[in-house]
């Protein structure tokens, strides 16, 4: 079972979360500040982060990015609806997904497993190692390099990249990507797709601005090349 | 808005019919002119016979005099006195003849004149006569108050009333200028009411 | 006075920013129907404003000014006109009597006179004629002679041949103005008399009588002049009043117009919308009471805006303040699913009914932010482009309404549009629900493009349908239908979010009852 860093300061939602969660099997460990959080972080070992927006002192987006900085932790946001700003800079910051509070243990436990899932699961059937233009795609190592070097890829960058390279030249919707990728119900929040996209782009692309190889079909949604 | 209307109206009219030039009534305009009558009043003689409408038009007959003043003259008429006006500025004032007589032979001939009826220039312009004719003259006598009786071989109530005023006013100014005295027709059946040859009786 | 509009907001600012727009209670004009969504009314009253005034105060005031100046020139003109006509006509006949007096008066003549000689003076007096020329006529007796070939004038009218023949009183001079056949004439009469003596003889008439007959053309021709001078003076005096009346109409009706322009905006909501006012006249009052008016009403405004903020906040705040302990509720209520059958059975009741109640309490809430974001139009579109068909489809799937005797759908394929999805599946979500809930099967969901290229979305049961005296309130937040049943499965805010959601996306939603039985919510988005 996944071990799961709690990081909220409400001691409520803290101790509900942690219940809910340790009820199903997973290890969880709570803090509540980002401080002690990102503490945490090296002595625990997590497999995942939840991390409340809105934290006293050093608030979540800090902490995403911190993490960041360091590791391709998956990160999921706890956030309240209505704080639409704060989702979009905590999705550029680095989180791989997002869920409203309140939200029942169910809801949490499923995106968990979404955003751990594909990781785990390489594509059969395929040649090790794909090669796009500069891109090395390793799907059984479930890495990425360019040109001979290897991109630290976010976990939802990792999976959105390998669900688009399954497939080249074919266009997905946001819905279908959100539906496929975040295993999100299709009404999803197309934000979601655009961040990812947006962070994948800056890794993988020489021109962010004038992408090749994660383009932009207007109306219709996203495609892996043509190179 | 009627009542603007109808204002309009009225001063449209105004403006309208007071346009151009419009007909008016007689107007009187100052006294009659006066002519003069020749031959000069100290020559002539004044007749009065009827125009064609019965109105009375007087006619003026050279009595043949010619005009020389002689003061130590008398004569018939009415010369005399007035040659003596002349004579003497400012007595204007004088009272009509100065001897009766002269002037009753002077009217007894008009008179005559006028019993004789109007000429052939006269009848040329229409001029008529209501007076019968008669033989005999007409006598002339002074009355009171410096009237004048008129005695006419005809019977007074058997003349018209022009003809009267025709004896009337030829006595009259036969005596007098101004013709002011009043005259009483006497015939053989009576006297007429004495009368004047004012104007407006005619 | 001076007046001009100042609003102290930017020219920018969007009029549908402020709240205006009823969304309840329009339904009540129509029958049947509950409409809620975009409004025309602000292009109607424009239009209505723009339309033309053939008799507007402008054109009154300039017709009055016209006509009080017609009135001062034409009277003046025909004041002027009289007294002129007058004076030319007097100071001819006044010439043409006098000369024509002395004419006569200079004549010397034997009584009787001679027709021959009669003659010969009247054509000299007709060679006199002063000012202007003229024929002479003399009656003398029976003697009927002229200046001309006919012995008598047809002009001379026989009330003046009376005065002039006249015996009574003092013979006068008279004249008549006669007009005979269109030509003015000056008849002059005159009786000759004679003096029977130089100095006291009396004036006895001469029983002639002389008549002068004169054209007045000439005298015409100078009226007529006078008429048309009168007239080319009064034409231009009209034209130079229309511009003081122009002006006169400018000066009031700048003021009128800015009055009505500020109006028109106080109504599209600028209430600081204020009138310039200079002087002291009654327009400047006006806009000084208009702006006094128009002051008041914005503070009042305000006011209420402020309660209204307050209200909200108030709302919003609490929500926020629910949200917290809920969610680590929610969190747990499995838990106490769970465990609640190892309790003994009343506390196992108890514990299930706070888990259920909690569920419905976390739904509740969340609608109540929901609504309060709406109304602090916090809302954010996050549109995408969607197939429409997929979406409704994804809808009913994840709800579970996938049983063909409860949902049908018949969708229209291929549509494509602009949505948000997550709003466009909570707009097809609580109408689907609303139908399941309070209708009967079979709901049926339509989607399709009509005719003016706007997405249409109907959902239809077969239930009694909506009575029409809730018709006009489907749309408001907690209407209950039945006063008795003061509690539905749903949150009481289902209906009202869907509104919003709607005209969010721009769109309008319409409930009415269809004449085959069962309600009809239509939703209409512009593509």
């Amino acid at each position: 079972m996944p071990r799961v860093l709690l990081i909220e300061d409400d001691p409520s939602v803290r101790e509900g979360v942690e219940l809910g969660l340790r009820r199903r099997g997973h290890e969880v460990r709570t803090a509540a500040t980002g401080e002690t959080g990102l503490a945490a972080l090296g002595e625990f070992r997590p497999d995942l982060l939840l991390l409340d927006l809105m934290l006293p002192g050093m608030n979540g987006v800090q902490v995403c990015r911190r993490v960041r900085e360091t590791s391709q932790l998956p990160i999921i946001m706890l956030t309240a609806r209505g704080d639409d700003f704060d989702v979009v800079i905590g999705l550029e910051a680095g989180a791989d997904d997002y869920i409203v509070k309140p939200a029942r243990t169910e809801v949490i436990e499923a995106r968990i497993r979404a955003v751990l899932r594909r990781i785990e699961e390489p594509g059969g059937g395929r040649p090790a190692v794909e090669h796009h233009g500069d891109l090395a795609v390793d799907r059984a190592g479930l890495t990425v390099a360019k040109g001979g070097e290897r991109l630290a890829l976010a976990p939802s960058e990792l999976k959105l990249l390998l669900h688009l390279t399954a497939a080249p030249e074919q266009v997905f919707s946001r819905q279908q990507l959100l539906e496929h990728v975040w295993e999100h119900n299709y009404h999803g929040d197309a934000r979601l797709v655009d961040a990812c996209v947006r962070r994948l782009r800056a890794k993988i692309e020489d021109t962010p601005g004038d992408p090749r190889y994660i383009q932009t079909l207007r109306g219709f949604g996203y495609r892996f090349g043509p190179l | 808005m009627r009542r603007r209307a109808a204002g309009a109206a009225l001063l449209a009219a105004l403006v309208l019919t007071g346009c151009g030039i419009q007909g008016s009534e007689v107007v009187e305009a100052g006294i009659a002119p006066t002519v003069a009558v020749r031959p000069a009043p100290d020559n002539r003689m004044l007749l009065y016979f009827l125009g064609p409408d019965g109105e009375l038009m007087p006619v003026s007959r050279d009595v043949g005099f010619p005009f020389v003043p002689v003061p130590e003259q008398t004569l018939p008429g009415d010369g005399g006195e007035v040659r003596q006006d002349r004579w003497q500025p400012g007595g204007s004032g004088t009272g009509p003849g100065t001897d009766p007589r002269v002037s009753h032979l002077a009217a007894t001939k008009v008179l005559a004149a006028l019993l004789a009826g109007p000429g052939a220039a006269d009848r040329q312009a229409g001029l008529t006569t209501d007076l019968p004719a008669s033989g005999e003259p007409i006598r002339v006598e002074s009355e009171a108050a410096d009237g004048l009786r008129l005695l006419t071989p005809f019977l007074t109530h058997e003349l018209s009333e022009r003809a009267v005023t025709q004896l009337v006013c030829t006595a009259a100014y036969a005596v007098d200028p101004a013709g002011a005295p009043a005259v009483t027709v006497q015939g053989p059946d009576g006297a007429l009411p004495p009368a004047t040859c004012g104007p407006g009786e005619s | 006075m001076k007046a001009c509009v100042h609003p102290r907001e930017e020219p920018g600012t969007d009029p549908a920013d402020l709240p205006g727009g009823t969304a309840h209670g329009r339904g009540a004009g129509r029958a049947g129907d509950a409409e809620a969504g975009g409004d025309t009314g602000p292009h109607r009253a424009r239009a209505r404003l723009r339309r033309p005034r053939p008799f507007g105060l402008r054109t009154r005031m300039v017709f009055a000014f016209l006509l009080v100046a017609a009135v001062s020139c034409g009277t003046t003109a025909a004041l002027t006109y009289r007294a002129a006509r007058s004076a030319i006509l007097e100071q001819t006949q006044n010439t043409a009597v006098s000369a024509f007096r002395e004419q006569v008066d200079a004549l010397a003549l034997d009584l009787p006179l001679d027709e021959t000689i009669l003659r010969e003076m009247l054509l000299n007096i007709a060679r006199q004629g002063k000012p202007r020329p003229w024929r002479v006529y003399a009656e003398y007796g029976a003697l009927r002679v002229s200046s001309t070939d006919r012995p008598a004038s047809s002009v001379l009218t026989p009330e003046l041949k009376a005065r002039a023949h006249a015996r009574e009183g003092v013979p006068h001079t008279s004249f008549q103005r006669v007009v005979k056949g269109g030509t003015p004439y000056l008849t002059m009469a005159v009786p000759a008399v004679f003096r029977t003596h130089h100095e006291q003889g009396t004036a006895q008439p001469s029983g002639l009588v002389v008549y002068a007959v004169m054209e007045l053309r000439e005298d015409e021709a100078n009226i007529e002049a006078l008429v048309t001078a009168a007239r080319d003076g009064a034409l231009p005096a009209l034209a130079i009043a229309l511009i003081p009346a122009l002006l006169a109409a400018r000066g009031v009706l700048r003021p009128v117009r800015e009055l009505r322009r500020a109006a028109q905006s106080m109504g599209r909501g600028r209430l600081d919308t204020r009138i310039h006012a200079k002087g002291s006249d009654e327009l400047s009052e006006l806009a000084r009471t208009f702006n006094e008016s128009a002051a008041e009403l914005e503070r009042s405004v305000a006011e209420l805006r402020r309660a209204e903020a307050r209200a909200r906040r108030f709302a919003s705040d609490v929500s926020h303040e629910l949200r917290t302990p809920l969610a680590g509720m929610l969190a747990v209520t499995e838990v106490l699913d769970e465990d609640a059958g190892a309790l003994d059975s009343d506390t196992a009741r108890a514990v299930r009914l706070i888990s259920a109640e909690t569920v419905k309490l976390a739904v509740l809430v969340e609608d109540l932010m929901e609504i309060s974001r709406f109304d602090a139009r916090a809302a954010e579109l996050h549109t995408d482009e969607v197939d429409v068909a997929d979406c409704v489809r994804k809808t009913l799937i994840s709800r579970r309404w996938t049983d063909p005797e409860q949902v049908h759908a018949a969708l229209g394929e291929g549509i494509r549009a602009r949505l948000d999805p997550r709003r466009f599946d909570v707009v097809v979500a609580n109408l689907v629900g609303n139908a399941l809930r309070h209708g009967r099967p079979l709901v049926t969901v339509r989607a399709y493009e009509d005719e003016d290229g706007a997405l249409v979305v109907q959902v239809s049961d077969r239930g009694p349908g909506i009575p029409p005296e809730v018709l006009p309130h489907v749309f408001e937040r907690f209407y209950k239908a039945d006063p008795a049943r003061t509690r539905s499965t749903g949150s009481g805010l289902g209906l009202a979010i869907t509104l919003e959601n709607v005209r969010l996306h721009g769109g309008t939603v319409r409930a009415a009852n269809h004449p085959a039985g069962g309600a009809v919510f239509t939703v209409r988005i512009p593509l």
